[in-house]
């Protein structure tokens, strides 16, 4: 193949743009699909939970938090600490969480350890509702930067190396981009490996910014893990010294005092309430949490909810002896410029202050990051496609791709259809249900993977386009018709009663279907087209059909196919 | 403010494509082509809605929100632009006008 890093510079540029870009393609679209279904994360968590309570109307947080102390009061007497999620903003129910000191280790000197439990709570009675297991959305978040089914610290690794490609591809596709003003709008349609390279373009250059943000943030994310040099270097080796860098980068705040053992009293939490809506208004309490419980030592924090700024939200520390406010921290602090550059950068990445409309920006602009790669991917099979038809063979490396293409670019995608299939399908009960829904997703995306290699003699590569497309269309659609059948959080009665979160998923998913069917429509017309012209050729030019179907040991040579859609 | 915004935004994409011959000719396939001054001219008012629109985010959501909810509503103004001058180039000046008259009396309406 095209080997030349000789050329002038904006080849040498193209080339390493190429094989930047192929060589981590599939993982890159993991991560972008995946990363921007996390941008709703909290949003599909709900909607894995059909058994969420949904009705919040007029019931104030002092009366919720009575209710969520008393509960904790019976499940969690000894517990050191309690916290209370409040259903506001994008947390969608009332649950509390404490740790129990359980042995976990028998190897370790018998230590103890925290192991969390939680609850979510009837708003009305505060007792609590068996909510459905589900690894939810934060499964999805979690796979786009620790990937699946490898240790973490793997994971973190290869997924910051494709960020470094995705980098070096970004740098150079700007560079081999000759007019990036001049094409800004820059789409033609009909003219195959061009239209495919207009659109590459187009999904690469409007959302830029977005990209480039992206990912050098996510290179910043994992940066201890991938460069502890630079951290050994100044502070030393080993986990002590590890330990005093992130002191002296996170501030501790003093009033995060440790036990002292003397047993103490503590204070109700629903009694700070007041206090906090004096300062706050009401109902604007994200959580609320006890650390050191029946200590002297004991405090409560409070979180505001808001998304006001590239700053964290306020929060309040009151003494749980004797009620006093101890300290009324304004938003995110740090100790350094770098620092706060990091900060802004990481929140940057995660949206994390972003309301709706911002949310849905991200998560368009990461699909359209998702499409930038797809449309590369494609445009390098297209690209050697056409040659290859030119010469009437095509290489064994050009007929891998492609078919991997389809198996990638919408094979994922009916995979995550398979996760929320899965989380509808499997026995409540089934205790291990959360593995099998991811379990699912992976096995589906490994059978249209395989698909397109075992049918392989009998159907072109753009009918297993239309094919898989189909199952896709075919699975988002009836996404919502088996939350009809199976939950009562349907579009029924989730858009009477106007939740727009649940509704919004449903409705979600019904518009993938449409493109999905739209372009199986296009693509199964291309494919007519294609026939057609194919046997009215094969008819006029005898050696040409005689040439397609010899196989050589080396070189498949196969009918004439377009890869365009 | 967020819908006017919208507007500018869009209005601005319009004119942008305008002051460039190709999609000049895609809106305007019988027309003649307007000279480099004239072009120069729908650039700069498209530069100038773009920098309004900016303004607005800026003032209304402060430096750090505003900017990145500007970038990404321009990502899909200009996405959707470069579609419709593709498939439906004939429905961009429509659009346009519509979009000059909301942000016009939407102006009025919020002063």
């Amino acid at each position: 193949m095209n080997t030349n890093t000789q050329g002038n510079f904006r080849q040498s540029m193209k080339w390493l743009h190429t094989w930047a870009g192929i060589a981590v393609a599939i993982i890159l679209y993991f991560m972008f699909v995946t990363g921007s279904a996390g941008y709703f994360n909290d949003e599909i968590t709900y909607w894995m939970q059909p058994e969420t309570p949904t009705v919040n109307n007029g019931i104030d947080q002092q009366s919720m938090m009575v209710l969520a102390e008393k509960r904790l009061a019976k499940v969690a007497p000894n517990a050191t600490q309690w916290w209370v999620n409040f259903p506001i903003g994008r947390e969608y129910a009332l649950s509390i969480w404490w740790p129990e000191k359980t042995k976990i280790d028998a190897d370790n000197d018998g230590k103890m350890d925290d192991e969390w439990h939680d609850e979510v709570l009837d708003l009305r009675t505060g007792e609590p509702i068996a909510v459905r297991k589900t690894g939810g959305g934060n499964t999805l978040y979690y796979m786009h930067y620790a990937l699946h089914y490898i240790p973490s610290v793997l994971g973190y690794w290869l997924t910051s190396l494709c960020a470094m490609f995705m980098l070096i591809g970004l740098i150079t596709g700007i560079v081999i981009h000759k007019q990036i003003f001049k094409d800004f709008f820059t789409f033609r349609a009909g003219k195959k490996q061009h239209s495919w390279r207009d659109m590459h373009n187009v999904l690469s250059v409007l959302p830029l910014p977005f990209h480039i943000m992206i990912t050098y943030s996510g290179l910043l994310f994992l940066m201890f893990t991938t460069m502890p040099g630079v951290l050994t270097a100044s502070y030393g080796p080993g986990e002590e010294n590890r330990d005093r860098f992130y002191d002296a980068i996170y501030i501790q705040d003093a009033v995060h005092k440790d036990t002292v053992g003397i047993a103490a009293n503590n204070i109700s939490l629903s009694s700070v309430f007041p206090d906090v809506e004096q300062r706050w208004g009401k109902g604007q309490v994200s959580y609320i949490g006890i650390e050191n419980r029946g200590d002297i030592n004991a405090h409560i924090e409070l979180g505001e909810v808001g998304y006001d700024g590239l700053e964290s939200g306020r929060s309040l520390t009151y003494n749980a002896v004797n009620g006093d406010l101890q300290h009324a921290s304004h938003g995110s602090k740090s100790s350094s410029a770098a620092m706060t550059f990091y900060n802004i950068m990481t929140m940057l990445h995660e949206g994390s202050f972003s309301g709706p409309l911002l949310r849905w920006l991200y998560f368009i602009s990461g699909l359209m990051g998702a499409g930038m790669i797809a449309t590369g991917m494609i445009l390098w099979a297209s690209k050697r496609r056409e040659r290859a038809d030119k010469k009437g063979f095509a290489s064994n490396g050009l007929i891998l791709i492609e078919r991997l293409n389809v198996g990638t670019i919408v094979g994922l995608l009916i995979g995550i259809a398979t996760y929320f299939w899965a989380n509808r399908l499997l026995p409540v009960n089934f205790a291990e249900r959360e593995n099998w829904e991811i379990h699912s997703l992976f096995i589906s995306w490994a059978a249209t993977l395989a698909y397109p290699y075992m049918v392989a003699h009998k159907r072109s590569i753009n009918k297993i386009w239309v094919d898989q497309l189909t199952i896709a269309a075919v699975l988002y659609g009836l996404l919502p018709v088996l939350n009809f059948l199976t939950t009562n959080v349907h579009l029924g009665n989730t858009l009477l009663s106007g939740n727009w979160v649940l509704a919004g998923f449903d409705l979600t998913m019904l518009v993938f279907s449409v493109c999905f069917a739209f372009s199986a429509y296009r693509m199964l017309a291309k494919e007519k087209k294609v026939m057609a012209t194919l046997n009215t050729s094969n008819v006029k030019n005898s050696k040409m059909a005689r040439n397609n179907t010899i196989t050589t040991d080396k070189q498949v040579i196969l009918p004439i196919e377009k890869v365009e859609l | 403010m967020i819908v006017l915004s919208y507007l500018l935004i869009f209005i601005g994409c319009v004119a942008l494509s305008l002051s460039m011959k190709r999609h000049f000719k895609q809106c305007y396939p019988q027309r003649r082509m307007p000279s480099l001054k004239n072009l120069f001219i729908f650039r700069i008012i498209g530069f100038t809605y773009l920098l309004l629109s900016t303004s607005i985010f800026i003032v209304e959501q402060g430096w750090g929100i505003g900017l990145v909810l500007w970038f990404g509503l321009l990502t899909i103004v200009a996405f959707l632009q470069s579609l419709l001058l593709t498939y439906k180039p004939q429905w961009i000046m429509p659009i346009g006008f519509i979009g000059l008259v909301g942000a016009v009396s939407y102006t009025n309406i919020s002063l």
